[in-house]
């Protein structure tokens, strides 16, 4: 029963890695959270459930999402982001925050107002459970721990290896110098932007896949998660945010089956607080990090 | 008339709240889970109401005692967090309260907390109002007050100078904690009941954007900001989701072009019509 719900808690994890190296990505490249990052999920989500009821095939209905998330993540970071760039010291960090708050309550908001603020049943859906060597595993699950695990080797291969991923270190590391250096600082940032939130709209479009339905609110656990595990995990560090995602879902498997449901929120938060009160700089501390 | 002042209570009772968030966020600690520190005087109140008998004149200011020892022993635990980690930590404070309260079988479990004493005058809740603002007002026009604002600005600088940042932080944070747990004590005996649910991400957020929308610096913020965003939807009658867009693009609008917010703005309009002829004057001077 207990490995049983462990494997679960391992493999629902692989959604909240998604959002945990989203916001470690930006927090690492720019020195701010974006608190609207787990709402571009609920774009991606609500751009298919309208595509799919508009009457479109499913490769046009993900390339709408694709469209939709990415433009609406580059209006929030002109918008709500960049102009935190021009202050020095604390609002620098307060204005981004209070920006992105805005944005998510505009993009919840109106997701409501457009398809109700409830419960939607996603049009795709993998709810099945399979029998692997006397475990009951959730198809959907399965594949979303799938699909979210290749993202992350994918990105890790891509922050290391590549021009790019250089690019982005650089930037994070010290955006002046890098400037200095000859690269588009502004040009990489908005291109990072894009890139975590498409992770975080396939994220979306696995939460639907594996729990049948989608809300214009359902943003917001996903986010706290997310948040949590960047922070348990170590802020800047993609391995720290992997890590920490895991360790939320072993949690609230544990939770689960010892104390009930209801107390799952309780037990992130306890690990949260454990964490921070051992090793404030989260498991993997990373040197760079701001 | 009667729905008026039913709105007015309302926004009273809020402002009460959002008065103790601002001198928190004036210290340099975004609490964006007010909603849980509002609760603990909501709970002990209507628990000691309900479960022993006594009137709310007893057991509101039991309840604002409570409030300051949870802030400030919440505060002292996480005086290592700053920023978007205390920003996150009472997020998720928030979050996990609602499931957490609803375990708890003495003060109602997931239902609530039902049958709590009545006090529904307007006096007394006008006074914990007016005696909460005036104390805000005092603590930021003293020096304590010019201590917070340089905590807030700059915790190693404060530092530097002299000022107790740690203590102050704890102290201040315990404040704010009690005029919320004020609020929230008023706000259980008004309705006679408090549900866990009112300790929610939804409330703190409603808090947070009434202290940011209104200004977080000077104390009219709070007091602006709440009256104006629980009147303004009344007037202009629109859905609550309408309602929270709306509440967004004015967090955007404040962040981005008037970070003193809607008093700020206010004042700073009063200070053009007073001294507007002395500004072109300076203009004139400054192109020599």
């Amino acid at each position: 029963m207990l490995l049983q719900q462990l494997l679960n808690g391992v493999l629902a994890s692989g959604i909240y890695a998604l959002f945990a190296v989203g916001f470690t990505m930006i927090f690492g490249i720019m020195g701010v959270l974006n608190m609207a990052h787990a709402d571009l999920a609920v774009v991606a989500a609500f751009a298919i459930v309208w595509a799919v009821s508009a009457g479109f095939t499913p490769l046009p209905a993900v390339l709408i999402a694709v469209v939709a998330t990415l433009g609406l993540a580059l209006v929030v970071e002109r918008l709500a982001m960049r102009p935190g760039r021009r202050f020095k010291g604390e609002a620098a960090i307060e204005m981004p925050l209070i920006a992105t708050i805005g944005a998510g309550m505009i993009i919840q908001n109106v997701a409501a107002l457009i398809f109700g603020n409830k419960v939607i049943f996603f049009p795709w859906q993998l709810p099945a459970f399979i029998n692997i060597g006397g475990f009951l595993v959730s198809q959907g699950l399965l594949i979303s721990a799938g699909v979210a695990l290749a993202l992350l080797v994918a990105l890790e291969i891509l922050v290391d290896r590549t021009s790019f991923g250089r690019q982005i270190r650089a930037v994070a590391q010290n955006p002046t110098a890098a400037k200095i250096m000859g690269i588009d600082t502004n040009l990489v940032i908005v291109a990072t932007v894009a890139l975590t939130a498409a992770i975080a709209g396939i994220a979306g479009g696995l939460v639907g896949l594996s729990y049948g339905f989608v809300a214009p609110m359902m943003g917001i656990p996903y986010a706290i998660k997310g948040l949590v595990a960047m922070i348990i995990g170590g802020v800047g560090s993609l391995r720290g945010a992997v890590l920490g995602a895991v360790l939320i879902g072993l949690v609230e498997a544990m939770a689960v089956t010892w104390l009930g449901s209801q107390v799952k929120d309780v037990a992130v938060f306890a690990v949260l607080l454990a964490v921070l009160a051992v090793k404030p700089g989260g498991l993997i501390a990373t040197p760079g990090a701001r | 008339m009667d729905f008026w002042l039913t709105v007015f209570l309302s926004a009273s009772i809020a402002a009460i709240a959002a008065i103790g968030l601002f001198l928190q966020i004036r210290s340099g600690q975004m609490n964006v889970g007010m909603a849980v520190f509002v609760g603990v005087g909501g709970y002990v109140s209507g628990a000691l109401g309900v479960h022993l008998g006594l009137p709310p004149a007893l057991t509101v200011p039991v309840a604002v005692a409570a409030g300051f020892l949870f802030g400030a022993a919440f505060s002292a635990l996480t005086l290592r967090l700053h920023h978007w980690f205390f920003a996150v930590t009472t997020l998720t404070l928030s979050v996990a309260a609602v499931s957490g309260v609803g375990r708890i079988g003495i003060i109602g479990g997931a239902l609530g907390l039902t049958g709590i004493p009545f006090l529904t005058h307007a006096v007394p809740i006008l006074a914990a109002l007016v005696v909460t603002f005036s104390l805000a007002w005092w603590i930021d026009r003293s020096t304590v007050g010019l201590a917070i604002r340089a905590t807030g600005d700059d915790e190693v600088l404060a530092q530097v100078f002299g000022v107790r940042v740690r203590l102050l932080r704890v102290l201040v944070f315990g404040i704010g904690s009690a005029m919320a747990a004020l609020s929230g004590a008023l706000h259980a005996h008004r309705f006679g009941v408090y549900q866990p649910s009112d300790l929610g991400f939804h409330t703190s957020l409603l808090l947070f954007v009434y202290v940011i929308v209104g200004g977080k610096t000077s104390v009219w913020g709070p007091l602006v900001g709440t009256f104006f965003l629980h009147l303004m939807p009344e007037l202009v009658k629109i859905s609550p989701e309408a309602e929270l867009i709306v509440f967004g693009l004015l967090m955007l609008l404040v962040a981005v072009a008037m970070p003193d917010g809607v008093a700020g703005a206010f004042s700073k309009g009063i200070q053009m019509l007073r001294g507007g002829r002395n500004r072109a004057g300076e203009a004139e001077i400054s192109k020599f």
